[in-house]
Parts: structure tokens; C-alpha cells; sequence
């Protein structure tokens, strides 16, 4: 208020030098209004800025426990699946096991022969469960299960030559403790892989 | 080409190794079957066989007996009885006795055995 009365009566007086100070007197005043001008615009931007900045950080923290939640939650099913299907394949290889061991451990019988026959188709049916079962295994889960994954694979054609070889089906059958042997030696290897398997997914 | 679908032209539960061994054996499917097919085929011609059309699946020892005996006997050698066969199948299972077959072909030793009927 007291420059404006200045600024007044120096043009009030008409005398140049007057003028001049009035005019001089003005552009500082519009000088300080325009650096407060900007001195509130720029604590509104860093405001704006800082609100966002919260906005943004607290959006992407909620962003990122989801999705580590999502993997996560993935990545433990996949675990138990996996689990689960070694716990089926041993199983499997322990029947395979028992009845082949069986099958091979007696002689053809000819009064007992739909048993026989029985014994037989089980046998390649479980062969069968075996080779669906391990293609089933999720390869990419674990890098040594690659290693497994391609043994199981030898496992299984192995056991369908050493089985389901020879005189399998044969009236000729003599039984072959030989055989017999083989079969449960490559079994208990293999199951005792599994179990490690197993142990190591969990 | 020549079609062979060993569920309709031979049996549905092909099993065993010799005539011996009942309906369904290696040895008839062999010497019935795939043989005089293969003696049919003009040059360049092929056998499809159809490995799953109702069939279940084989043993190994049908499918020595069947296949690898035509080189064991020394009927054809290996590469030339695998050059007159192809497979089709539907179920991808039966892609493994494929593979077999083509191995126990691959692994006979041509004329390695006297073929004598156990009939």
C-alpha cells in the first residue's frame, strides 16, 4: 500500500525524475509478485509430483506382491504335481515289479492259463501307465530332472525288452530267476531315483 | 502301397511268439501275414501297417518274432525290409513300438537263425 501512495505521488509531482521512479518503483513490484508467482507454482508442481509419486509407488508395490504371489502359489503346484507324479510312477514301478517278478519267477502252467494271461496283460498295461505317466513329467521343473526324465525314458523300453521279451505270452515259458533278478535290480534303482526326486522337489 | 492293419487282417490281441502259442502269434502273423505282402510288393511300393486300430498294444516278443524274424530267417536284410514298411497309428502311444520295431529290425542279424515251425 505505502509503494502504491510512492508510485502516486511521484506522478502525482509530473517532474521527470519522478516519473522515473514511480516507473522503477512499479517494476519492482510487478518483479516481486511475479517470483512469488512462481515460487507457488513451483510448491504446487512438487506437491502434485510427490502426491503422484506415492500414488505410483504404492500401486506398483501392490502390483509386485501379486504377482510374487501369483508365482509363487504357481510355482508350489507345479512342485506338488510333480511330488504327486513321482509318488505315482514309483508306485507304478513297484507293481510292474512285483508282478513281473512273479510272472518270470514260474513256469507256463497250462491248467492255470487265464491267470497266466491275466498276469500278462497287466504287465503291458502297466508298461503302458509307465510311458504316459513319464511324458507327463513336467521336464522343465528341475534341470536335474532332465537328466531323470531321459533315464526314465531308457527305463521304460529296457523293461519292455527285458519283460515283455523272450517267451513272454509263450506256452514255451520256463521261468528265469536270472530275469527275475534283472527286473528287480533295475526297478529298485530306479524307484530309489524317484524317491530322490521326490525329496528334492518337496 | 498296400494297407496291413493288423487288428482287422490278423488279430485283435496279437500275442506270443510261435504257432505253439496259440491264436494271434508272431510266427503266423509273419509267415500269413506280412510276408506274402512283402513278396506282393512291386518296386519302390510299400506296406502301411496300422499299428493301433483296435489293437491294445504288443509284447516285445511278438513283435521280434514278427518283424526281425523276416531278416533273422534271412528272408530280406534289415534296410531293406525297413524301406518296404511304414507305420500309422492314431494313439501317440504306439509311436514307442514303431520306434521298437524299427530297432529290432535295425539289431537282427541277417540269416543268424534256421527258421524251424515249433507247429
Amino acid at each position: 500500500m505505502s509503494q502504491k501512495n510512492n508510485i502516486n505521488t511521484h506522478l502525482e509531482s509530473g517532474n521527470t525524475e519522478d516519473i522515473l521512479l514511480a516507473i522503477e518503483s512499479l517494476a519492482h513490484a510487478v518483479m516481486a509478485r511475479t517470483e512469488y508467482l512462481i515460487a507457488l507454482e513451483s510448491s504446487l508442481d512438487s506437491i502434485w509430483a510427490a502426491i503422484l509419486i506415492s500414488v505410483a509407488g504404492g500401486i506398483s508395490a501392490a502390483l509386485a506382491a501379486y504377482l510374487f504371489t501369483c508365482f509363487h502359489s504357481r510355482s508350489v503346484r507345479k512342485k506338488e504335481n510333480c511330488a504327486h507324479m513321482a509318488r505315482n510312477l514309483n508306485e507304478q514301478i513297484l507293481i510292474l515289479e512285483e508282478k513281473s517278478i512273479y510272472y518270470w519267477l514260474s513256469d507256463f502252467d497250462k491248467n492255470d492259463e487265464t491267470l497266466q494271461t491275466s498276469e500278462a496283460l497287466s504287465i503291458k498295461s502297466i508298461l503302458t501307465v509307465l510311458r504316459s505317466l513319464t511324458q507327463a513329467m513336467p521336464a522343465h521343473l528341475i534341470k536335474k530332472e532332465n537328466e531323470l526324465l531321459n533315464e526314465l525314458k531308457c527305463f521304460n523300453g529296457d523293461m519292455y525288452d527285458l519283460i515283455t521279451g523272450e517267451d513272454f505270452e509263450s506256452k514255451d515259458r520256463q521261468s528265469s530267476k536270472n530275469k527275475a533278478t534283472k527286473i528287480s535290480k533295475k526297478c529298485g534303482i530306479m524307484r530309489s531315483k524317484i524317491v530322490k526326486l521326490e525329496y528334492s522337489i518337496v | 502301397m498296400l494297407d496291413l492293419n493288423i487288428g482287422k487282417d490278423f488279430s485283435l490281441d496279437p500275442a506270443g511268439r510261435y504257432s505253439s502259442d496259440g491264436e494271434g502269434n508272431a510266427e503266423d502273423f509273419r509267415e500269413k501275414c506280412l510276408l506274402p505282402m512283402v513278396n506282393k510288393l512291386g518296386k519302390g511300393e510299400q506296406i502301411n501297417i496300422i499299428l493301433d486300430d483296435g489293437v491294445e498294444g504288443y509284447g516285445s516278443s511278438f513283435l521280434v518274432e514278427g518283424f526281425a524274424g523276416i531278416v533273422k530267417y534271412g528272408y530280406l536284410k534289415g534296410d531293406e525290409l525297413l524301406s518296404k514298411l511304414r507305420f500309422s497309428y492314431t494313439d501317440v502311444d504306439f509311436e514307442f513300438y514303431e520306434n521298437k520295431i524299427t530297432q529290432y529290425i535295425q539289431e537282427a542279424q541277417f540269416n543268424s537263425r534256421e527258421n524251424e515251425s515249433k507247429k
